[in-house]
């Protein structure tokens, strides 16, 4: 903020003395107001609808919900060659959704400043979950499956616990405030060509986030309750800050080689009251116990303070064609000051984590006689270490199981490619190239009771993967334009169940304008694909039967991903825009879902495929629209969005058990998001103009069970007028 | 493409019909390149190169008032860079064009240009010619117009269908359509509502393949409090936050890549004794499981009946219900809270 404050003193004096060289000023502004009509029953402030994740409504319980204020403002003094010298823009787009930006050039003074707010808020019912004894399944209180009111004695069931939720304020939601600014100076801007100095910069920023998450948790209780009594919330109170500064300099190495160099500290802290377990049972109503009784100073998700510290240097050279680029970069996050209770009560020590990568990059032409011959390529090296207190394995679970997963202690990164070019035609290059993705991880397996092993583990201390892969872009013809990669992966090692041991991909895109021949106005079509197809059969698990069997058999994993959209972009006059997208995305999924008789925390017991469930999504999107320029005085914009998502899950037919059915019950998808926006904005005079929008949401959401109909319409009335000065 | 593993032919039974339905989409693909193909083909050959970056040979400098004769739109924008007015400093001499009037006698500028005055201390685009963009074949004026007055001298798209994205981010969505699908998507980062834009993560001029630190270094700016230092932490925390999460949208909550469960079960075995309560009080108190457990190495599994509340216990919630603390914790090693 002091910077901000310097910053717009100096820039304050900067315009006093080009006042003086006749600058001008200027601006526009936008007074609107919408009005929402919101349909019935999320017409309450206490309930959130599916578009309140996205846009804040102050006061939606009101005869008619407004948002009324300057919904954009752009001023600035202008130099007399019409370059700004300050400019100061805002916009504010719903209730708790603005942004503004300042900007100062002076000479050799350049500042910049951003000021963000926004609000989303969270949908506690999504997906599907299910009504009390579902479809004639004996479930007796049903699974919503984020069902945790936090609300005293609502652990009654699952139908009338919703309509509690629905009656009442629980509104979950966080505010974001971000603030951030830079000012640099270029000597050379002032006179001094300095030949190593070109620009030194200060940042300094402030960032906060208030409010409330839901953590969901399970009860650590004996069976005395009903069973789904023990899957609780708790709307957890937030307040988050981080201040940050940071400081920057460009430097000339020598001509045509250039460096620059930033420091940057954050410093976060959450300011929220620290729940516990035992402060939640003592709550009026919740009538709980913990058990064990050592559980009751066990905080619910403890946010550690921290500070981070991130240097980076990177040097760039380039010379008759060639680009080359070197850069280290190192990142320290520390915890700091306030302790978690069990830190504090087994004295642990505080916890950091350390990144640091190096990498350089570099594209050259090869110099052959008659070759247009190009060489590229990059390797990163990238370290991690966690630093954590190798006490606390030990010390922190009263239960006195210890720490159960590997830990990754240090991970060690190397990734690089290379690839030779050609460039056949004018505006043309295909490239042949080979990548390579090697991680190496020293996984610190917990010791005695209590741990799981490496022969249970499912990470793996070492991945290696290897990609060739053909690339390439060309205008073949005036109209026509194509791009294309088609690649092969290969990985020896993987390290997750969930890595590609093998996977093909291919990605195209093209850009065709017709004819002026075929039609008298510019038609463009765009086609763009990709499919990743991979499976892995590589990470091996003990079974099937007991460890000691020496059997392993493979986890196996099969991805489809892909996708496509389709443009058409028309200009039927200069002033006409006509224009569509339809775009289709999958994924597809076949994953071994592996049961074991015993925690492999203990062992394992036997390994053994319970089913091979198949996972699906399909999410389509289609937009059509138009502008239309001065008709008759009149800018009319208008576009529609339809949206269909939808996912499934099911098991392979026959195999196993019915799991793939089951996750379907309570978490299929089915879903439309539809939009309609039109505008029209008028220009009653040359200073002043006058603008009226409509807009039209709906959310259709065909698998929810009827206790949690989120189906939600939305209408917006906008009024704008504008003046200019 | 995926399918069911190790499935006898026995139960292969509409394997095809789920392979046809899997292929539609790529047929459909097929059949639009097809057809794009067949446009292509149905117009005359032309000369390559739609823009001149060489060199025009033999022309003089006639003025930028000569350019203003015709392209008069173009000059007294507010915004415009000053030293954008003197056409000739980036076009070359306009003596043949200014007679002819042709495209093709006027030079347009290349990056190569541009970045002659756009160096270090001005802008510090150092990785522009490594990154994808530029590998792309784009060269500065596919996104910014030096003529125009606007911020960045950005071109002016607003064909997103998102009236309340930011300037930046229509232009990106202009091409990369897809994301701008996902950012429609039922779970997205809040980039069409104009809380946040494309470049609030991406560099356009830059090498992402290089990015300092990694991809989950760019969400530690605004996520810090995921980051930890944790005491027991999830493993992608410290691989990559995109092993679950899809950074522009998705279909389900969270920005989850996949939904829950089959995203966790992807990589985790669950234990009978507690998910599944065979030996002790598990989720839901149950009767055990009996003749659906193998007994012997290789045994087949039967089916289960779709009233096994075993199962159901586990998977008509998220994990995450109970694995509330699924980025780390300090609390629990099983990142309960």
């Amino acid at each position: 903020m002091a910077l901000f404050a310097a910053s717009l003193a100096f820039g304050t004096a900067a315009l006093a003395e080009e006042r003086a060289d006749k600058t001008k000023f200027q601006g526009s502004a936008t007074l609107g107001a919408d009005f929402y009509v919101i349909e019935n029953p999320f017409d309450t402030a206490n309930v959130t609808g599916f578009f309140d994740q996205y846009r804040y409504i102050r006061d939606k319980g009101a005869e008619v919900p407004f948002f009324a204020d300057l919904t954009h403002l752009d001023l600035g003094w202008v130099h007399p060659d019409e370059t700004y010298l300050l400019r100061l823009e805002r916009w504010s787009r719903n209730a708790i959704n603005e942004n503004s930006r300042l900007g100062i050039r002076f000479k050799g003074l350049t500042v910049d400043a951003e000021l963000r707010r926004y609000r989303s808020d969270a949908l506690r019912f999504f997906p599907l979950g299910t009504e009390d004894d579902w479809a004639g399944m004996p479930l007796g209180l049903g699974f919503g499956t984020t069902y945790n009111p936090d609300v005293p004695g609502l652990i009654t069931g699952f139908s009338s616990d919703v309509g509690a939720v629905f009656d009442g304020n629980y509104r979950i939601g966080v505010e974001r405030l971000a603030f951030a600014s830079e000012i640099a100076l270029r000597p050379e801007g002032f006179g001094y060509d300095n030949k190593v100095l070109k620009q030194a910069s200060l940042r300094a920023g402030y960032g906060s986030r208030t409010g409330n998450r839901q953590d969901s948790f399970l009860l650590d209780l004996s069976e005395t309750l009903e069973p789904t009594s023990r899957f609780r919330g708790n709307r957890r109170a937030i307040d988050q800050s981080v201040t940050q500064a940071g400081l920057g300099a460009i430097i000339a190495l020598a001509p045509g080689v250039d460096a620059t160099l930033d420091f940057d500290v954050d410093r976060f802290r959450e300011s929220a009251p620290v729940v516990t377990l035992g402060g939640l049972a003592s709550a009026p109503g919740n009538g709980f116990t913990p058990n064990p009784a050592a559980d009751s100073g066990r905080e619910f998700f403890f946010v550690p303070d921290t500070n981070r510290y991130t240097g980076s240097l990177q040097v760039t050279a380039r010379r008759a064609g060639a680009v080359v680029s070197a850069g280290a970069f190192g990142t320290h996050l520390e915890q700091t000051g306030r302790l978690s209770n069990l830190q504090a009560q087994y004295n642990l020590g505080l916890n950091s984590t350390t990144t640091a990568s190096a990498h350089i990059d570099a594209s050259m032409p090869l110099e052959f006689e008659g070759s247009n011959l190009e060489l590229s390529g990059y390797v990163k090296y990238l370290y991690r270490k966690s630093d954590t207190d190798a006490d606390a394995f030990a010390a922190l679970d009263p239960v006195g199981s210890s720490q159960e997963s590997p830990y990754i202690e240090e991970r060690n990164e190397l990734r690089g490619n290379l690839e030779i070019a050609a460039r056949p035609l004018p505006s043309s290059r295909i490239a042949l190239g080979y990548a390579v993705d090697w991680v190496d991880r020293d996984l610190a397996y917990p010791s005695g009771n209590g741990g799981i092993q490496p022969d249970v583990s499912v990470i793996h201390p070492e991945s290696l993967s290897h990609r060739i892969f053909l690339k390439g872009h060309a205008r073949l013809f005036r109209s026509l334009q194509i791009a294309g990669e088609i690649g092969q992966l290969w990985a020896p090692k993987v390290a997750y169940p969930t890595d590609l041991s093998e996977a093909t991909s291919f990605t195209a895109r093209g850009t065709y304008t017709l004819d002026r021949r075929l039609v008298s106005f510019p038609v463009t079509l765009a086609l763009a694909a990709r499919v990743l197809d991979g499976k892995n059969d590589k990470f091996d698990l003990p079974g099937p039967g007991p460890v000691s069997n020496g059997e392993r058999r493979a986890k196996k994993f099969e991805r489809t991903d892909w996708g496509y959209d389709l443009t058409l972009s028309l200009v039927p006059q200069n002033s006409w825009v006509v224009y569509a997208t339809f775009s289709q995305s999958g994924d597809e999924q076949d994953s071994d879902y592996v049961r074991t008789t015993l925690a492999r925390s203990a062992g394992g017991g036997a390994f053994y495929v319970d089913s091979i469930p198949h996972y699906e999504s399909d999410l389509k999107s289609l937009l059509v629209g138009t502008r239309l320029s001065d008709l008759a005085g009149v800018d009319v914009a208008v576009s529609a969005a339809l949206t269909w998502a939808d996912m499934l899950t099911r098991g392979a037919a026959g195999v196993g058990s019915n799991v793939g059915e089951l996750i379907n019950v309570a978490n299929r998808i089915e879903s439309r998001i539809l939009t309609l926006n039109s505008d029209a904005d008028y220009r009653v005079r040359e200073n002043l103009g006058v603008g009226v929008g409509y807009r039209f949401q709906q959310f259709v959401d065909d698998a929810q069970v009827s206790l949690l109909d989120l189906d939600e319409t939305v209408h917006t009335i906008s009024l704008r007028l504008t003046a200019d000065f | 493409m995926a399918s069911g593993s190790g499935l006898s032919p026995q139960e292969n039974e509409g394997q095809l019909g789920q392979c046809l339905s899997a292929l539609r989409p790529r047929l459909v693909f097929l059949l639009l390149c097809a057809l794009l193909a067949l446009a292509c083909a149905s117009v005359a050959w032309q000369p390559v190169g739609s823009r001149r970056t060489e060199p025009v040979p033999g022309v003089v400098g006639v003025g930028a008032d000569e350019c203003q004769d015709c392209h008069e739109a173009i000059h007294g924008t507010t915004g415009m860079p000053a030293y954008h007015s003197d056409c000739e400093s980036c076009h070359g001499g306009g003596s043949l064009h200014s007679e002819s009037e042709a495209v093709a006698d006027i030079r347009h500028p290349d990056s190569a240009d541009c970045l002659t005055c756009h160096t270090p201390g001005r802008d510090t685009h150092l990785q522009w010619g490594l990154g994808g963009h530029s590998q792309a074949g784009l060269i500065c004026s596919d996104c910014h117009d030096p003529h125009n007055g606007n911020r960045l001298s950005l071109r002016e798209f607003k064909r997103s269908g998102f009236p309340d994205m930011d300037a930046t981010s229509q232009l990106c969505v202009e091409c990369h359509s897809d994301v701008g699908a996902e950012l429609r998507y039922p779970s997205h980062h809040a980039v069409g509502e104009g809380a946040m834009s494309c470049t609030s993560c991406h560099d356009p001029h830059d090498d992402p393949r290089v990015i300092a630190g990694g991809p989950t270094q760019l969400c530690a700016g605004c996520h810090q409090d995921f980051m930890g230092p944790w005491v027991y932490e999830h493993a992608p925390v410290s691989e990559d936050c995109g092993t679950c999460h899809s950074p522009h949208g998705s279909v389900t909550t969270d920005l989850l890549q996949t939904a829950q469960p089959m995203l966790c079960i992807g990589c985790h075995t669950l234990n009978d004794p507690f998910h599944q309560s065979l030996q002790g009080p598990g989720i839901l108190t149950n009767a055990p499981i009996g003749q659906d457990f193998p007994t012997s190495p290789n045994q087949q599994i039967k089916p289960r009946v779709p009233t096994d509340r075993n199962q159901a216990g586990t998977f008509l919630r998220r994990c995450t219900d109970c694995h509330g603390a699924v980025h780390g914790s300090y609390t629990d090693e099983h990142l309960r809270h």
